[in-house]
C-alpha cells in the first residue's frame, strides 16, 4: 500500500485547498509543491515543474479553444443571436409550451455556434425567463429548458469542454468533437419528448396564449435571413472537420472568420464588440490555461510518487467488470459536479480515469463523451452547480436554489438516459468519428 | 497606497490587452494558414510554434488581471460551512497563502529566467526561442499577481464578492 500515502496526501490537499476557497490553479500549484518536495526531489522539482509549463501550454491542439471562445463571444456580443431566437420564435407554432420548444432549437443552434453553456444559459435565460414567466409558464417549464439547453453545449460541437478533455488525454480533438454531434441532436431531441409528457401530465404549467398567424412565406424568410447563414459557420467548424479539410484549429480560425463575414453581412461588425470578444476570450483562456500548466504537474506528481499505479492496480485487483468500473466512474464525477466546475473535476479525474480505461481497453473517444456528459450534469446538480446560479441570477429577485434544482432534475434524468443509451449503443457516439 | 496600487493594476491590464492583441493574431495567422495553403502558396512556416508560444503568453500574462477582476474559478464548499466570523479569518489567510505562493513561483521563474539569459539557452522549433522569452511571461505574471494578492490582504475588496453572471467558465 505504499501508494495510499501520496495517493491520500495529494487528493486530500487539493480538495482541502480549493473547499477553503483558494483559486483552482494555485490550489494545484501547493498541492504540486507539496508533492514536488516529498516525491521529487524538493526545489529541483519545482524548478522542473516551472520548465515544464513551457510543454504543458505551447501545444497545438489547444489553440481551437481561445479561437471558439472569440467565435462563439462574437455571436452573442453582436447581437447574432437574437435574430435566431426571433426567427425560431417565428416558426414554432402555437404549441403548448412552445417558448420551451423555442429556447431548446435556440440552445441547440447556440451551442453550435458557442460551445460555451455559461454563454448559452446566461444569454437565454435573460432573454427568456422575464417572457415566459409573464406567459404564466411555471418555472419548471421556464428555468429547465433553459438549463437543459443551455448544458447542449458541452457535447454539441464545438464544445469548449471537448477540446480541453481531447488535448489533455491526447485524444483525437476533432474525432471527439465530431463525436458529439449526434449524442447532442439526441439528447435534444430526448428534452422536447420530456418537455411534451410534462404538457400532457400538467397542460397548466405552460399555458397557450394567442400567437399572431404567420404566412409560411414569412417564416422561411426568417429563417432564410436569420438562421441559414448561421448553417453556413457550423459547416465551417464541424463540416470541415468530418470533411477532413481542416484540423480543429484551422476550422475554429474559420469560424472566427466566417463569423466576422457574418457581421459585415449583418451590419453589426463594431470595433467595441470584437474588443469584447477577445476580452471574453482572454479571460476563460487565462483562467483555463493556468489550472492547465499546474495540473499537468499534478498528475506527473501523481503518476512519478507511485500512486497513479498502485490506484490502478488496487482497484483492477477487484475485477468487478469494465463497466462497474466505468458506473463508478461516472458516480464519482456525478458526486464531484455537485461542489466542483468542470475544469478543476476534468482536472482532477482525468490522471486516475484515463489509466483505468487504458487498462480495460475502452475506445477513447466513446469514453471521453461519456465524461464530457458526466461532467455536463454538475452544470445543474446543487448546492454548487454553476448554471443553477447563473439561471438564478437571471430569474426574479427571491427565486430559490430549491426552485431552480428541481426544474432542471428531469433534464438531468435525460443526460443520465442519454449516457445509457452511449453505454448500450456506442455506435451513437462512434459512428461519425468512424467516417473521418 | 491607492496610486500604487491603480498602477499596479494598470500594468496589469496592459499585459491582458497583450494578450487580446496576441490571441487576435492567432486568428488572423491560422486563417492566413489556411487560405495560403488551399491557394496552392507556401504556408506560413514559422506560423505553428508562434501559435504555441502565443498560448504559453495567454496563459501566463493575464494572471494578474483575472487576480483583480476575480477571473480565476473557485469552489468554496468548506468555507462556507464556517461561521461568518471563520469566513473572514479563512479569506485573509488564503490572500497571504497567495501572495507567498506567487512571491516563491517568481523566485523559481525569475531564476530561471536569469539563468537562460546568462547562458543564451533556446528552444528550437520551427525558430529558435530564446528561453529567457519563456520564463519572462511567467515571472512577470506571478510578481504581478503577488501585488494584486496584497491588494485583498490590506482590505481593497474580496475575491468572494462576485455576481455569479461575471464568473469565468467554459
Amino acid at each position: 500500500m505504499d501508494w495510499l500515502f501520496p495517493f491520500a496526501l495529494m487528493v486530500g490537499l487539493i480538495l482541502f485547498f480549493m473547499g477553503v476557497g483558494l483559486p483552482v490553479a494555485f490550489a494545484f500549484f501547493i498541492t504540486n509543491i507539496v508533492g514536488l518536495y516529498l516525491f521529487f526531489g524538493g526545489s529541483a522539482g519545482v524548478t522542473q515543474m516551472i520548465s515544464n509549463f513551457s510543454d504543458a501550454i505551447a501545444t497545438y491542439s489547444l489553440a481551437p479553444l481561445p479561437l471558439f471562445l472569440i467565435m462563439g463571444s462574437l455571436f452573442f456580443r453582436s447581437g447574432l443571436g437574437d435574430g435566431v431566437m426571433h426567427a425560431l420564435d417565428l416558426c414554432i407554432g402555437n404549441l403548448r409550451a412552445r417558448l420551451s420548444y423555442v429556447v431548446l432549437a435556440a440552445g441547440a443552434v447556440f451551442s453550435a455556434l458557442s460551445g460555451s453553456s455559461l454563454a448559452n444559459t446566461g444569454m437565454m435565460g435573460s432573454l427568456m425567463v422575464p417572457e415566459m414567466l409573464k406567459r404564466g409558464y411555471k418555472p419548471k417549464m421556464a428555468y429547465g429548458p433553459i438549463l437543459g439547453a443551455g448544458s447542449l453545449a458541452v457535447i454539441i460541437p464545438p464544445s469548449s469542454l471537448g477540446v480541453l478533455l481531447g488535448s489533455l488525454a491526447n485524444i483525437n480533438v476533432g474525432a471527439l468533437l465530431i463525436a458529439g454531434a449526434l449524442p447532442g441532436l439526441l439528447l435534444c431531441l430526448i428534452f422536447a419528448g420530456l418537455i411534451y409528457v410534462q404538457t400532457l401530465l400538467d397542460p397548466d404549467c405552460a399555458p397557450l396564449y394567442p400567437v399572431e398567424e404567420i404566412s409560411l412565406g414569412r417564416k422561411l424568410q426568417a429563417v432564410a435571413i436569420n438562421v441559414v447563414p448561421m448553417g453556413v459557420i457550423i459547416f465551417l467548424v464541424v463540416g470541415t472537420i468530418l470533411l477532413g479539410i481542416a484540423t480543429p484549429t484551422e476550422s475554429a480560425a474559420l469560424g472566427c472568420a466566417g463569423v466576422f463575414c457574418l457581421l459585415f453581412a449583418y451590419r453589426r461588425f463594431s470595433w467595441k464588440s470584437v474588443w469584447a470578444a477577445l476580452d471574453d476570450a482572454m479571460k476563460v483562456t487565462g483562467m483555463t490555461f493556468l489550472i492547465i500548466s499546474a495540473s499537468t504537474t499534478f498528475s506527473q506528481v501523481f503518476a512519478f510518487s507511485g500512486a497513479s499505479s498502485g490506484f490502478i492496480d488496487f482497484v483492477t485487483g477487484f475485477d468487478p467488470g469494465p463497466y462497474t468500473f466505468l458506473f463508478l466512474m461516472v458516480l464519482v464525477i456525478l458526486i464531484l459536479g455537485m461542489f466542483m466546475d468542470q475544469v478543476s473535476m476534468m482536472l482532477i479525474t482525468l490522471p486516475i480515469f484515463l489509466p483505468i480505461a487504458n487498462h480495460f481497453g475502452f475506445d477513447l473517444v466513446w469514453f471521453a463523451l461519456i465524461l464530457l456528459l458526466a461532467y455536463e450534469v454538475g452544470f445543474t446538480t446543487p448546492p454548487f452547480g454553476l448554471l443553477l446560479f447563473v439561471m438564478i441570477g437571471v430569474a426574479p429577485p427571491g427565486t430559490s436554489l430549491k426552485t431552480v434544482a428541481f426544474a432542471a432534475a428531469p433534464f438531468i434524468a435525460c443526460t443520465l438516459l442519454l449516457i445509457v443509451l452511449i453505454v448500450a449503443f456506442p455506435q451513437i457516439a462512434l459512428f461519425l468519428p468512424h467516417l473521418l | 497606497m491607492e496610486t500604487f496600487f491603480k498602477l499596479v493594476g494598470w500594468l496589469s491590464l496592459a499585459l491582458a490587452s497583450l494578450v487580446k492583441l496576441i490571441l487576435a493574431a492567432i486568428v488572423i495567422e491560422v486563417v492566413s494558414d489556411v487560405v495560403l495553403r488551399n491557394l496552392n502558396f507556401r504556408p506560413i512556416s514559422w506560423g505553428v510554434s508562434a501559435t504555441e508560444y502565443g498560448l504559453l503568453y495567454s496563459a501566463f500574462l493575464p494572471v494578474p488581471w483575472l487576480v483583480r477582476t476575480k477571473g480565476h474559478v473557485f469552489v468554496e464548499f468548506l468555507r462556507r460551512a464556517l461561521p461568518q466570523g471563520g469566513r473572514l479569518v479563512l479569506e485573509k489567510a488564503v490572500y497571504a497563502l497567495c501572495i507567498g505562493l506567487c512571491l516563491y513561483l517568481t523566485f523559481y521563474a525569475f531564476a530561471a529566467f536569469l539563468d537562460a539569459l546568462a547562458t543564451g539557452a533556446y528552444e528550437t522549433k520551427t525558430f529558435d526561442m530564446p528561453k529567457w522569452l519563456i520564463f519572462l511571461p511567467i515571472s512577470l505574471g506571478f510578481f504581478l499577481s503577488a501585488l494584486e494578492w496584497c491588494r485583498y490582504i490590506v482590505g481593497h475588496d474580496s475575491l468572494y464578492d462576485i455576481d455569479v453572471l461575471d464568473r469565468e467558465g467554459l
